[in-house]
């Protein structure tokens, strides 16, 4: 539009403030339930008073974050010098652990803590044994930038994942944007969210049908509430929702010795003299194949990790036939669903 | 100019105020309102409901914690929502409301805190609570438990535990004291105890600790919990987000109030210029309309073109474009002087700059130059574009084409130029003459020749000076005067017997050519042209004279000519008839002998006379030509009877033919006719030696008035004239060779005399002629014909008429003499020109119920000969009934032997004559029909000859079959070798007369085996005939097969023709035609029935079991194919595939047959995958078809 006759701009300047003046009287936009709703999380538990529930048979996430969050996960790329990926330390196959004491990141460096399972992370109410990290998000900075594990850093990871044109078209698919750390660690958290083990004959016993538990199994079960497991050992995922002291009722590591920094737990975070040897309790969800057990690795077995636990944290004695029963109720925990790693 | 800036100017605080009224108006957002009020009401609510978790966690009602995470979880989401996706929210706000908020988030941080140390805390107590009852109970009714009335046990349950339950639901410091001193006094009492129970007791102890302390502390923990300020710094925060929304809105709702006043200001001032607008926007497109037209009217006649100051074009017009013939991109930019054609000189266009750099306006008519190099005048006028400082800052120019006017008036003095100098060189003298008879233009000769000069003649009465008189000296008025009244008409007038009179008043006559002329009808003159014909006058009448006297010469002698014949006929006659007379009288033999002579010589004589009489007349003009109606065929038969007797001395066969369509009367001049072929008979007799003489005659043309145009002809087959002389011989008294006179005699008149009848008659006559084969000498007449009904039955025919007859022949010439006979006698004759084709034929007739009963068949022939045909045709039980008869042409010796052998009833060698046919179609006929026992098959012609003793390398079971059961058939005998090794060592071990060798086999291929054999046979001088058989059908195979020591060679399928026909070939060691390759040419079906059937002899049996084969062997090469593929065998894979294309072949499977042979051409070249794949795909298909094929 020629406009260098003054009328004619006149003209579309009033036109303009005539648009915007009805523009103003028109609602904009009806409230959606989304906004007013805070369905935040749309797979929320529901609401219990029992000291635990089966894991929900079905979550929704987005398949296609999944897809690429599970790419990411087994992305090498995410690591210095492209040997190390996260299905590295937790591997599907095996529980969502390694298995192993403590870890081996890039260079064969050895960690200074036994790596918990993925499995069934996203019910946990903080992450890391001494809860530094609030969500499964902000987890993600510590194994790729801590240089005992994947010691890289972020622009690294962006530049490599930036020289692969699928990973350009994923995430300009599903975040309509460019690859950005946000994004990368959204898709990484939701893969980990949707690792869950629903369905563990103990689910199944809690649904009611009472012949998933054999006697023994059972009888275990009853012990694990009597014996006071369950006061830490409780909701969806029989721990992870709390921290407690390791030792409750005895000088665990006084006994064990060699005390380490990673032995401090979570007064390296809150520096509170309160909180030291206080851990995250961890979830029992799949128990039976996490060995080895606690924050040191330093238990190879199930019942001897119930013994200890019995010792130091009940401040308790318990016959060997209980531990065996308990130990048998342990492994019913194990949960159905098959995870298999993707080898990129 | 500059007031629109300052108006644009002005313009923009007007919008800066309208954009700051927008922003201000849209400040304040209800929903988002809405959305904050809400979020900030159920932060309230989850904190209630965080506290009432916490209550139930204490008192166990609630026994896990997840609804607390998940209620923090939910808690720090919303406020996540508030505080990052939401900043502005609290932006706008103001200090206070930002300082609450910052206070409710610390306290929210300080519950979080508390709310682990509860959780943890709560968990021990929680556990001790549960476990404290349960060792209270293992002390005293355990296994090892106090006595009753140890003051222990009382101590334990009395007081501990009693004060324990109490303190945990209502603690107070005072339950605290007495239960540390309850627990003091339980462990100083224990030493006295067992180890077990002392071992309850410290667990006891233990356990109580924990839940006196951790109570305290879980107590206090939520003590912190319930008080925190965070309900309260919520509430705040929450009011006063409202009231400063509140605010925010009034203000807004002020700005919008304004702004929408604005905007309605706008939209009526925006209306109101929108119609002012609308109105000038038409008024403009109006007078742009007009501008257009009277630009394009402007255009469509002028040639325009506008340059810039400096005189660069800056626009021209289409029809300028059209004139210069310059593009418009080469102007564009050029100067004027691009098209000077250097015709005006330099001061010209001076002047015409100095006019429009004045500012002037410029007219004058300039020659241009075109692109071309042509030339072109344009009438041109120049008007300068002023500026303000009446300097010119355009010119333009509008000019108008008028190279036409300027070049007409030259154009039309150099006509005039043209034409005078035209008529000066006509040598004919030229005048003018004006509708009144008045001379306005003569030329030089005229003057000449009139004695007038033009300046004293023209404009002179022409008439009345020049032509006054005729050439008989009578006075001419010009009313009668030719010229003058005839051009009126517009009639052109000659005329050769005028006079003109000169100016000295004598005449001479002239020869006059007049043509008057007009305009719109009305007479405007006459131009006329004239010659003194004086000379040529005279020599007219002198030639006239001498060729009278010249003519009248000629009737004379031609007079005396006719009458001294006449003369000498009379005692000729007299001579004649009596010798005639005397030689009936007694003599003796000398006297018989002397009037013999006298007679012939006599008879001689006469002829002679006859042609000169018959010459004469003609010479003198007396031949008359009759017209009567006469019976041509009869006419002709007569005269072929009196020339039979003289041909048959001679052994000359003599044959008439009469085309059908010939008509039967006619009317014309029998006697003249048989005159002129007497003549030509005559002459065919005398030339002719030894054959035969043909007369025919056909129609060439009939038209609807019912004139026969016919041809007559004579043929002979005597000594021929050279084309040289084909115009002598119709010369009078010419032979074609004066040598030739003595040798045949005659006066050499008759071809002459011929010829000038056939003229006299409206015919033509011609030779044609090959020099010892003889001549044929053609005329034609057109005859008007009585009635158009055919030719009559002359012959009596008998049982013959009306017969079918089949005629194979290839040669078209024996098929149409041998029909044209037949039809003569009324048979019917069909002619065909193959034995195919014969087959067909009579395949049809016996269809057709009519099946022949008579055949006459050539013996050579290309592809199936006659005696093949006859085989053919004795096998088939339907056609045993027919008559067979054989033509040959060259009589080979046997030829009748195997007529005997093959029952045919009559053999006649060519050429052929009429009656030598009839009598052999009577003789045949008249023979009883006596049906050979049984079918004469091939095989059994062939046991006469002889029996081979074959050798087959194939190694393809499909055609192993099928070449033994054709060998086998043929009576030869097979020994079968598997590849080209067995063979060799077959051939060593056995004689055999032929070996068919396939030529791609394992082990060893034909070509080796061939080399093989070859090379033994040139130590011992053998020669065992080797035939090539491949499925190689490509150009070039046979030349291969023959390079590598082969024989012959045939193509896969094996067509059973081909194997007989090679086999004979090398049996008999004559030349038979090459098998063709049949198979090369159909594309694309599965498999060809039809064909297959022929190929296996259509023998059911021999079907089947090559089906069967088929279907047993095709998988097992084609899986052998495949593993070649896989494994890159090339040649294992070209081999397969050629095996497999061998072996479709017998079913005519074409399509798989392709496929097969481009693996075999492409193997080891390129990816033969796809291509195996469809051959898979074919085969399938083919086993399909084969299972599929009902046989019928």
């Amino acid at each position: 539009m020629n406009i260098n006759n003054p009328r004619k701009l006149l003209l579309v300047t009033l036109s303009l403030a005539m648009l915007s003046g009805t523009f103003l009287w028109w609602p904009s936009e009806t409230l959606t339930d989304k906004q007013l709703g805070y369905s935040i999380n749309n797979n929320a538990l529901p609401f219990s008073l029992a000291f635990t529930q089966p894991i929900p048979l079905s979550l929704k996430f987005d398949a296609g974050k999944v897809a690429l969050g599970r790419k990411l996960f087994h992305d090498k790329r995410l690591s210095a010098n492209n040997t190390i990926s996260c299905a590295s330390c937790h591997v599907l196959s095996t529980g969502g652990t390694d298995n192993r004491t403590h870890s081996i990141g890039i260079n064969g460096a050895e960690g200074n803590i036994n790596s918990p399972t993925v499995f069934n992370s996203g019910f946990n109410f903080v992450q890391f044994w001494d809860g530094r990290a609030a969500t499964l998000e902000d987890q993600i900075d510590g194994p790729v930038t801590n240089p005992k594990e994947m010691g890289t850093t972020w622009p690294q990871v962006l530049a490599a994942l930036n020289q692969d044109a699928t990973y350009r078209a994923d995430f300009a698919n599903l975040y309509a944007g460019k690859i950005s750390v946000p994004n990368i660690k959204d898709a990484i958290a939701t893969f980990e969210r949707s690792l869950v083990t629903p369905n563990s004959l103990f689910d199944q016993y809690l649904r009611g049908n009472k012949a998933a538990l054999s006697k023994n199994e059972a009888h275990g079960y009853q012990l694990f509430q009597s014996y006071g497991c369950s006061a830490c050992h409780q909701g969806v995922n029989l721990g992870g929702n709390m921290y407690e002291r390791m030792g409750l009722v005895g000088d665990y590591f006084g006994d064990r010795g060699n005390v380490t920094e990673a032995d401090q737990g979570r007064f390296n975070v809150t520096k509170n003299e309160n909180h030291r040897h206080h851990f995250r309790v961890p979830s029992l969800r799949n128990v039976g194949l996490t060995a080895p057990y606690f924050h040191d690795g330093s238990v190879a077995t199930l019942s001897e990790a119930v013994r200890v636990m019995v010792k130091y944290q009940l401040g308790r004695t318990i016959p060997e036939s209980e531990i065996d029963d308990i130990v048998a109720f342990l492994f019913t925990l194990t949960g159905k669903g098959e995870f298999v790693d993707y080898a990129l | 100019m500059k007031s629109n800036y300052w108006k644009s100017i002005a313009a923009l605080p007007l919008v800066c105020l309208l954009g700051f009224l927008y922003f201000k108006s849209s400040a304040v957002n209800v929903d988002k309102h809405e959305l904050v009020t809400s979020q900030l009401r159920q932060l309230r609510q989850l904190d209630a409901t965080l506290n009432q978790y916490v209550l139930q966690a204490r008192d166990g009602l609630l026994n896990n914690y997840d609804a607390l995470v998940i209620t923090q979880r939910h808690i720090s989401e919303l406020l996540y929502e508030l505080r990052v996706q939401r900043p502005d929210f609290f932006v706008v706000g103001n200090e206070l409301l930002q300082q609450k908020f910052a206070e409710y988030l610390s306290a929210r941080v300080e519950i979080d805190k508390q709310l682990n140390e509860f959780k943890s805390h709560n968990a021990v107590l929680r556990n001790s609570v549960r476990y404290f009852p349960v060792a209270v109970d293992q002390l005293l009714e355990g296994r090892d438990h106090l006595r009753d009335g140890d003051p222990l046990e009382r101590e334990v349950r009395d007081v501990l535990f009693k004060e324990m339950m109490v303190y945990q639901f209502l603690p107070s410091e005072q339950g605290r004291e007495s239960i540390l001193i309850s627990m003091r006094k339980i462990s100083q009492g224990k030493g006295r105890l067992t180890a077990t129970q002392q071992h309850v007791i410290e667990s006891l102890i233990l356990h109580a600790k924990i839940m006196v302390s951790y109570k305290e502390e879980v107590d206090q923990t939520i003590i912190q919990i319930l008080d925190s300020p965070t309900k309260r710094w919520g509430d705040e925060v929450f009011n006063l987000y409202s009231e400063q929304f509140e605010e925010a809105e009034h203000e807004a709702g002020t700005y919008q109030f304004w702004l929408m006043l604005f905007a309605l200001c706008g939209l009526f001032y925006g209306g109101f210029s929108f119609v002012r607008m609308a109105r000038a926007r038409d008024e403009i497109n109006n007078s742009l309309t007009e501008l257009e037209f009277q630009k394009f009217a402007l255009d469509q006649h002028s040639i325009v073109s506008i340059a810039d100051c400096i005189g660069r074009i800056t626009y021209v017009n289409s029809k300028f474009i059209e004139i210069s013939k310059y593009s418009s991109a080469e102007l564009m930019g050029q100067d004027h002087r691009m098209l000077n054609s250097g015709f005006h000189p330099p001061e010209f266009f001076k002047g015409m700059w100095s006019t429009i750099g004045h500012g002037q306006v410029w007219h004058g008519e300039v020659r241009n130059r075109k692109k071309d190099g042509s030339f072109y005048w344009v009438d041109s006028t120049i008007v300068p574009l002023l500026d303000e400082h009446n300097k010119p800052q355009r010119y333009v120019s509008i000019r108008t084409d008028i190279t036409e006017q300027k070049s007409l008036g030259a154009v039309m003095q150099s006509q005039r130029d043209f034409y005078e100098r035209i008529s000066e060189t006509l040598g004919e003298g030229l005048y003018v003459q004006d509708a009144n008879g008045i001379c306005t233009y003569m030329n030089s000769e005229a003057e000449r020749l009139l004695g007038w000069p033009r300046t004293e003649f023209i404009g002179r009465p022409v008439h009345n000076t020049i032509h006054t008189r005729t050439a008989a000296g009578e006075p001419l008025a010009v009313e009668d005067c030719p010229i003058s009244q005839m051009t009126l008409t517009g009639e052109r007038v000659r005329s050769e017997d005028q006079v003109f009179v000169r100016r000295d008043g004598s005449d001479f006559p002239v020869a006059v050519v007049s043509q008057g002329f007009f305009k719109d009808d009305i007479y405007q003159g006459a131009v006329v042209a004239f010659q003194n014909i004086t000379v040529r006058k005279e020599v007219e009448a002198a030639l006239r004279k001498a060729k009278e006297s010249a003519e009248e010469v000629s009737r004379l002698k031609s007079d005396f000519l006719s009458n001294m014949s006449h003369e000498i006929r009379t005692p000729m006659n007299g001579i004649i008839g009596m010798t005639d007379l005397a030689l009936d009288t007694p003599l003796n033999s000398e006297q018989r002998e002397y009037l013999g002579l006298v007679k012939s010589s006599s008879n001689a004589l006469l002829g002679i006379i006859n042609d000169i009489l018959d010459f004469s007349k003609i010479e003198a003009g007396r031949m008359d030509i009759e017209v009567i109606e006469f019976s041509l065929e009869q006419m002709l038969r007569e005269t072929m009877k009196t020339l039979a007797f003289r041909a048959h001395q001679k052994n000359l066969e003599l044959m008439l033919h009469i085309a059908q369509d010939v008509p039967e009367r006619l009317q014309g001049d029998p006697g003249r006719i048989r005159q002129v072929l007497v003549n030509l008979v005559g002459n065919a007799i005398k030339f002719t030696d030894k054959g035969e003489i043909e007369v025919s005659v056909i129609t060439l043309a009939a038209d609807m008035a019912g004139i026969a145009e016919l041809q007559f002809s004579v043929r002979d087959t005597g000594i021929g004239i050279p084309r040289e002389k084909f115009k002598v011989i119709f010369e009078s008294f010419s032979q074609a060779d004066t040598s030739t006179t003595r040798k045949y005699g005659g006066t050499g008149l008759g071809l002459t005399i011929s010829a000038q009848l056939i003229e006299l008659m409206g015919g033509r006559i011609w030779p044609e002629s090959r020099q010892g084969e003889g001549s044929t000498f053609f005329f034609t007449l057109s005859l008007p014909a009585i009635s158009g009904s055919p030719l009559a039955t002359y012959q009596s025919t008998g049982q013959i008429t009306g017969m079918p007859v089949l005629v194979v022949d290839d040669n078209a010439t024996n098929r149409f003499l041998l029909t044209e006979m037949m039809h003569n006698w009324k048979m019917e004759p069909v002619a065909v020109a193959s034995a195919a084709l014969a087959l067909d034929e009579m395949a049809r007739a016996v269809k057709a119920g009519k099946p022949y009963p008579l055949a006459l068949f050539d013996v050579r022939m290309p592809g199936m000969d006659g005696f093949e045909l006859v085989e053919s045709i004795r096998k088939n039980t339907n056609y045993a009934t027919a008559t067979i008869m054989m033509l040959t042409s060259d009589g080979q010796r046997g030829d009748a032997t195997r007529c005997r052998a093959l029952g045919i009833e009559s053999y006649l060698m060519k050429p052929i004559s009429q009656s030598e046919l009839l009598d052999g179609i009577m003789t045949a006929l008249g023979q009883p029909n006596t049906p050979q026992a049984g079918l004469i098959t091939r095989h059994s012609l062939r046991e006469s000859h002889r029996k081979l003793n074959l050798l087959l390398a194939e190694d393809n079971a499909v055609n192993q079959t099928l070449a033994i059961r054709l060998l086998e058939k043929l009576g030869h005998r097979v020994s079968l070798a598997k590849n080209g090794l067995e063979a060799v060592q077959m051939w060593q071990a056995n004689k055999f007369d032929a070996i068919l060798m396939d030529v791609d086999m394992p082990e060893m291929n034909g070509y080796e085996a061939t080399a093989a054999i070859r090379a033994q046979e040139f130590d011992n001088g053998r020669h065992t005939p080797i035939l090539a058989i491949t499925a190689h059908a490509m150009q070039g195979s046979r030349e291969e097969c023959l390079q590598a020591g082969m024989d012959g060679y045939l193509s896969k399928p094996i067509d059973p023709q081909a194997l007989w026909a090679e086999l004979d070939r090398i049996s008999i060691g004559t030349n038979v035609a090459e098998a063709s390759n049949k198979s090369a040419e159909s594309v694309g079906v599965v498999v060809d029935f039809k064909k297959a059937r022929v190929l296996m002899d259509d023998s059911r049996e021999l079907f089947d079991e090559i089906v069967k084969l088929f279907l047993e062997d095709s998988p097992k090469y084609l899986k052998a194919a495949k593993l070649a593929l896989n494994h890159d065998n090339a040649d294992e894979l070209k081999r397969n595939a050629h095996t497999i294309k061998g072996m479709v072949g017998v079913f005519a499977a074409e399509r798989t047959m392709q496929v097969a042979e481009q693996i075999e051409v492409l193997a080891g070249q390129s990816d033969c995958g796809d291509l195996l794949h469809k051959l898979e795909f074919e085969l399938m298909a083919l086993q399909d078809a084969l299972k599929a094929y009902q046989w019928s």
